[in-house]
Formats: structure tokens, sequence, C-alpha cells
């Protein structure tokens, strides 16, 4: 069976906490009349802030919990190291078991930090009173926003993308493995290549020796290399071939499909690269924001009571 | 002829070199990996046609790069290079190194390929790009590290450096206490913008809620909700000025909201069983009547208050008897000046804070014109009445016919009395019998219930005062209808006086034309927003601190 996805886990479950959450924080901030009108500081404001807060340590903590884990496993490991006689499938499933049953799988986890970013949204906005200035409370409620938008990106990459990648391997081929078989047609390609012109060598060195994959940050994330030398190897050679002659044309061909074939190999090693950036770039801004957001919160917090 | 013994040199597998010689010859020594050529060198960073080695007619031989083709001759870079002993020359990959000659070749030339083509996974992967996010340089930690830092220092250290250490140079404390101002929810309100960058004037102790204390070192004057201390004290207990005063959010009107009142004027009588007070939520809604106050004398205490719901009481009694409508008659009032017509604004002028009117007088008003002159009877050429008390009166008209008298006796003239008038011992005595009956006369026209003072007073009569037998009524014109509100006429300029006050038909002056509620509620709404209605809450019309009245209502007095 089909692992349901982290929006689906449990049947919903924590779609229906937060939106029970989010549908009873409008319906008492509509309800409210506040004597002050709507604010931080009124009684519903500060229950606001408070459920807002709380949630923010429990999204925090997902952080901390994803980091802990090969910790846990490791300790968990040694504690049970006294009872060799069990082996290790067994352990793993005894641990599985046993976070299921305290709900506590890093797929829950994910669920819940998911549902109930959205719900923050509605709480920590309705907790400002749509009271907005250049102050460090502004500030706080901006950063936290970020953060969430660029959760949702997270989420929308974890969906998208793994299928991506698994589809673009073809199920048995790694990273690693496609950059042997690429140098090994380009060993192929020279011993190919030296009964040719010097063009034609010239051209079959120079995509040996100046074809990127990866690079720079907007690189990685856009599979691109300008003037891809293998590319245009590939591009020239189907000119470069028309002028030879008959009995050369064989050997031609070899060496053209050797370089064809390490053009679509180059690609899907480049699509790799593009969608590993793709599926972590967002994490380089959510999780430094996060606890940049988690000190304006922290001084948001004290600025009210210091100056009560 | 070049005869050339080519030395190939590989390495087994302990990196020993193993030579394999061969004898070459020819007018020329083609290096490439053409099948022509004679040096035969398979690698595809050499050209087809790479150098190429030469004899001169001297016999030294030289090598020369192919066009294209480069050739490095003892680690610099050249076209060509005479090939004398101990010559290395790179060709590609590889190097060609001329020995010293022996037996009889011409040359000794050994080849062995210095720059293999690596093959190992590990090299493929450190001549690769960056293929991740941190290979290119990103870091979660720093950026964090950084971000979370900067957050810290500027939004709560530095601001709070000032707290903790209060003897900083100014120029310090300024700067921190401008960073301050990032912990501010909003905009000051317009009153304390002069103390916005002194937070401790009211901020008196850290994690401290501002004390009233804090209020009162400023507001020295400002008074209380209720008068009666006791009651004050129970109804607001330790309610604190900021819980209705929020002086961050800019122009809430002043810092406080309407919806405030309410919190206890919903159920005032809840709060207070013994409270005259109706129970309001909304102006459009559930604001009882008006209560108009009249004035019954000169005292503060000497008023009245009726709601205006109770109509049959809504009687002025200014002891005054006025017609609005004679007054404004659109053919206009006659006065000495002919017909004139009257407005409103002639006679009601807006005090200087165009809050209410000045008071009504009969000098400034009623006889400016000419109209209302208070004449002797007969008419005295240039003199007139002067309009105050009866005795004054009295006075005045006692001295004027003496006065008469005297300079009638003086000129041996008989003062001109009736009949049966001025039987004293001597004439002057008969003058002033006569000078008093000549007054009294004419107090007696005066005094009439409908000529004279009776036109516009009511007189009634003292019999046991037989100096002045006669007495008006004290006027008492009441100059604040709505004294718990704050109403500004200057601000309803655009509409016309008869809008809301209807005196064009009104005969007597006891007519009270104060508009009722529903008048308001043609323009005002209340804290619920209307189209096309103006939005007003409670503070447009009272003051919360209503022991001490509204300015504008000083102004007026």
């Amino acid at each position: 069976m089909q692992r349901s996805t982290l929006l689906e886990y449990k049947n919903y479950r924590y779609f229906k906490i937060a939106s029970l959450l989010m549908i009873a924080a409008v319906m008492a901030y509509l309800f409210d009349q506040p004597a002050t009108g709507a604010y931080g500081g009124s009684w519903l404001g500060y229950l606001f802030g408070i459920l807002s807060a709380l949630i923010v340590i429990a999204l925090i903590l997902y952080g901390v919990r994803k980091r802990l884990t090969p910790m846990r496993t490791e300790q968990r490991n040694l504690l049970d190291a006294s009872s060799p006689q069990q082996d290790i499938p067994d352990r793993r499933k005894r641990e599985a078991n046993w976070l299921r049953h305290h709900g506590a799988t890093l797929h829950g986890w994910l669920s819940a930090h998911t549902y109930l970013g959205v719900a923050l949204i509605v709480l920590a906005t309705l907790h400002t009173g749509f009271e907005f200035g250049w102050n460090i409370h502004t500030l706080a409620y901006a950063l936290m926003m970020v953060v969430i938008i660029s959760g949702f990106y997270g989420i929308y990459a974890y969906l998208r993308f793994p299928r991506l990648m698994t589809a673009n391997m073809r199920g048995s081929d790694t990273f690693d493995t496609l950059l042997l078989e690429i140098d090994d047609l380009d060993k192929q390609a020279s011993v190919k290549s030296l009964q040719f012109s010097d063009d034609i060598c010239a051209i079959v060195r120079k995509a040996r020796q100046e074809t990127l994959i990866g690079g720079n940050f907007f690189r990685q994330l856009t599979a691109y290399q300008r003037n891809c030398p293998t590319a245009r190897a590939v591009q020239q050679l189907q000119v470069l071939g028309k002028s030879l002659e008959y009995d050369q044309l064989k050997s031609f061909d070899d060496l053209y499909s050797v370089m064809a074939h390490k053009e679509s190999l180059v690609r899907r090693a480049r699509l790799d690269v593009m969608y590993r950036a793709r599926l972590g770039f967002w994490l380089y801004l959510h999780a430094p924001l996060s606890i940049a957001f988690l000190t304006a919160l922290i001084v948001h917090i004290v600025a009210i009571f210091f100056y009560w | 002829m070049i005869r050339c013994l080519f030395i190939q040199i590989s390495r087994n597998q302990s990196g020993q070199p193993v030579r394999k010689e061969l004898l070459i010859t020819g007018e020329t020594i083609q290096i490439g990996r053409a099948a022509g050529c004679k040096i035969l060198l398979l690698d595809h960073r050499v050209n087809l046609h790479h150098a190429v080695i030469r004899q001169t007619d001297e016999g030294k031989l030289f090598i020369k790069a192919e066009e294209d083709a480069d050739i490095t001759i003892n680690d610099s870079s050249g076209l060509s290079a005479e090939l004398s002993p101990k010559t290395h020359v790179l060709v590609g990959p590889y190097e060609l190194i001329a020995e010293t000659p022996m037996d009889d070749y011409d040359l000794v030339l050994s080849v062995e390929m210095v720059h293999p083509l690596p093959d190992d996974h590990e090299y493929i992967s450190a001549k690769q790009a960056p293929v991740t996010l941190s290979e290119a340089g990103l870091s979660k930690r720093k950026l964090t590290l950084w971000l979370a830092g900067a957050i810290a220092l500027v939004f709560l250290i530095l601001p709070m450096i000032p707290t903790l250490s209060p003897t900083l140079p100014k120029w310090a404390a300024n700067s921190q206490a401008s960073l301050k101002k990032s912990w501010q929810l909003g905009e000051m309100s317009r009153g304390h913008h002069l103390i916005s960058a002194k937070c401790d004037v009211c901020h008196q102790k850290p994690f401290e809620a501002v004390p009233d204390k804090a209020c009162e070192n400023c507001h020295k004057t400002v008074a209380k909700h209720i008068k009666d201390k006791a009651l004050h004290a129970n109804v607001f207990k330790d309610m604190r000025c900021g819980e209705c005063h929020h002086e961050h959010r800019g122009e809430i009107r002043g810092g406080t909201l309407d919806a405030q009142c309410v919190i206890c004027h919903a159920e005032i009588k809840k709060k207070n069983e013994k409270t005259k007070l109706e129970n309001i939520r909304d102006f459009s809604k559930d604001h009882p009547a008006f209560s108009l106050t009249f004035e019954t004398g000169h005292k503060d205490s000497d008023v009245v208050r009726i709601p205006q719901s109770d109509k049959t009481k809504l009687v002025e009694k200014s002891g005054l008897k006025f017609s609005h409508k004679v007054h404004l008659d659109k053919e206009g009032v006659s006065s000495p000046e002919g017909d004139t017509v009257l407005e409103c604004r002639d006679c009601h002028q807006l005090d200087a804070a165009g809050a209410r009117f000045r008071p009504i007088s009969m000098e400034k008003n009623c006889q400016q014109s000419g109209c209302h002159a208070l004449n002797f009877k007969p008419p005295v050429l240039k003199r007139q009445i002067p309009h105050s008390s009866e005795q004054k009166l009295m006075a005045v008209l006692r001295e004027y016919y003496a006065a008469t008298a005297i300079s009638k006796v003086v000129t041996g003239e008989k003062p001109p009395c009736g009949a049966g008038v001025g039987f004293g011992k001597n004439q002057l005595e008969r003058a002033l019998d006569c000078a008093n009956h000549n007054a009294y006369a004419n107090a007696e026209i005066l005094f009439k219930p409908n000529s004279g003072c009776g036109e516009c007073h009511e007189i009634t009569s003292v019999a046991d005062d037989k100096e002045v037998p006669w007495k008006v009524t004290p006027v008492t014109i009441t100059s604040h209808w709505l004294r718990n509100s704050h109403f500004t006429h200057a601000k309803h300029s655009t509409a016309k006086c008869t809008d809301c006050h209807d005196k064009t038909r009104s005969e007597k002056s006891s007519d009270v034309a104060i508009p009722a509620i529903e008048k308001c509620r043609e323009c005002h709404v209340g804290n619920k927003q209307v189209k096309n209605r103006i939005n007003s809450g409670c503070d447009n019309c009272h003051s919360f601190h209503n022991e001490n009245t509204h300015p504008s209502l000083a102004a007026g007095q």
C-alpha cells in the first residue's frame, strides 16, 4: 500500500485540528467587540498571542525533533546492545511501533508542523488586530510570514521533486554512477576521436574538459551551463559529419552516438543536481529565518511587558 | 636523411621505466596522431599533425610546431627549437627528450606519456563543480547566527542599555532611545509626541504597567468621571488610566475608544441601582431622549432637568414676553428706520468658541436700532429712561421731574402739575409734590401690563410698597440647554438655524425649540459605520472627565 503523504497523514488529523482552530479563532474575532478595538492587548488578543506562541514552540520543536532523531536511534541502539540476541530489523520495527503508538513519527510531526504553520497565519494575524507599523512587532510578524511561505514551497518541493528525481534516475542509477558513466563515455569518445580531424578532436576534448555539472547557486537551481560544450559538440558533430569520407562514417557514427549518450547523461545529472537544489534551497531561508523570527518573537514579548 | 633512434618509455606496475627502441629514418619526421606520422602519439590532446623534425644543411636538427598546434620547449612555449641534447619538448601529454647522440644516429629521442588522464572516481568528483548548495558556499548555521544575532543586538540589547546603565553619555542615550522606538506598537497619540523618546516618563518600572501616578504628574487637573468620590472608587475600583487611554495606537480619538464607555453604560442600572441614567449601547439604537436643562435662577444650582419626552413640561419660564414670529416676519418688523427684516443672527451671535451664543441684552439687541426706546411720557427730547431695576427707574423719573419743577420755580413759572396737585406750604414743597406726582404718573404708564416695560416683561403689583408698587418678574433665559454635551454650533454652520430650531411661528417666549435626538440622527449614527451618515461615538458629544466642562462651554459663559 502506498504510504499516505504528509498532508493526508492519519486521515487528515492535523488538517482537521488546524481547521477547527482557525474557524474558532475567526468566529471569536468576529463576535468579540472589545471596548478598545481589536488589538493584541485585548483579552482575546492575548489569547491569540499565547496560542500563537505555543504553536511557534511546537513548530520549532519539529526542527529539534528532526535533528535529534539520529541521536535518539543511536542511544536506543546503545541501550539495546545489552540484548544482542535481537536482530536489527526487529529492533527497528519495535522502535517504529513505539513511535507510532506515541504518535511521534517524524512523518506525523511534519504533518502537524505543516497544518499548525497554516493555522499560525490566521492566529497571529488576528493577534495583530491588523495593526502594523515599522517596529519589532511587525518585523516579527513579517519574518514569521516569510518562514511560513517558504514552508509552503517546502511542501510543494517535498511532494513534487522526489518523484521527479526517481523518474530521472530511472530506478537504479545514482548521481555517482552517472558521473562514472559520463567519464567512461568521455574516454571512449577521446579514443574514438583520435582518427578524426583536429576540429573534431578539439570539440570532443573541450566537451570532456569543460562540461560542468552543478556550479554556483543559480547554476544548480537552473541546471544550465551557457554554451554547454557537450551539447555544442553534438550539434557541431552533426555538421562536421557531413563532410567526412565514406570509409570514416561508421567510426564517426560510433563517436557521435557516444557523445549523444553523454549529452543525455549530462542532462540527467544536471537535473538531479537541480532537483536536489530545488528540494533544499528553501531550507536555507526557512531554518535561519525561523530562528531569526524566534529571536524577534522573544524581543516582541520582552518589549511588550518591559514597557507594559 | 635523418636517422633517429626513437625510444618509447612506458612504466611497469612497479613504476619502473620500460624502454622500447625503434629506428626511424626520413627527410623529415612527422609527429602526431595521423596514420602517416613517423612518431605516432595516440592521444586526443595531440593534433593529427602536431610537429615536425627537420635537418638543416649544416646538419642541425630542429623541431617545429605545425599550424594550430602548441608545443612547450624547455618549460616555455615556443614554435621551434634546435634539438640539442637535453632539450625537453612537450607535445600534448607526451614529453620528448633529445638525448646525447650515439653511434651513427643523428638524433636519439625518448618519448614518455607524462600527463596520463586519471580515471579514479575521486578525481572525477574533485574536478566537478559544486553539486550541493552547501558545497556552493551556503550555510544555514552562519545565516542563522548573523540574523538572530543582529536582531537581538539591534532590537533587544542596545535599546535596553540606557535602562541597565543610566549614566550613558547623552549622545549614546539618544541614539539608543531612537532604537527603542522600534518597541513602540504604533504612533504616539498626538498629545504625547513631545515625550515619545522619553519612555520612562510613563513607564516608570520595567515589567510594571504604567501607574496612574505617572499620568497625574502632568495631568494634574483632570476631573474624575463621577463627582461622588466613594461612588467613583466603587465603580472604577483599580482601573488604570491606561486601560482606556492607548497612547501607542496613533489617533484613535485621542487615545480612547467609545466602546470603553459602553462597558459600564450598557448595563449601568446593574452597576448602580440608584442611577437615573438609562442603559445605552449606541447613539443610533438606544440613546434616550435628551434632557433639557432649564435655568430657574442665576445660581449654578438653580436648574431643572426635564427629558424631551415629557413634552407638557417643556415650558421655559423666562419672565419675558417675546414673539419670534413677530420679529422674524418676512414682511419685516417696524422700526424707526421703517420695516426691517430680521434674521436669527441679528440677535443670536456665536460666542468666541463658536459653541453657543452670547447672552441677549436689551441695550445691544433691542435698543440698538432705536426700537424699544424707553421714553418719558410725554417724550423728552434726547432723554430716555434707563433699562434697569424698578427702583433705579423710579429714582431717575423723580430726579428728572424734580429738576424740571425746581427750574420752573426759579424762573417764577408754575410747575407742570395736574389739578389738585401742589398744595404744599411753600413753592418748593409744592414743586416736589408736583415732581413726585409726575414721576408716579409716568411710572404707572411704564409698568402697565401691555405697554412700556410690560410690553416685554411680566409685571406684578406690590401693594405694600408705596414708593415702587410694581415688580418686574426676574428674567432667566436658559443659556445652555444640553449641559452634558459639548455641542458646537460653529461645526454645524452649513445648516440653517431653522433646520433645527423652528421658531418662525413661535409667538410665546415659553416655547422651547431645542431639536430632539431624532433630528441629530438624520445625520449622525453611532459606532457602526452607515453609508452617507456621520460615525459618532460617545465622546463626540460627551466628556468622560466631565466634572470640568469642555473648554468650549467655558468660553460661552
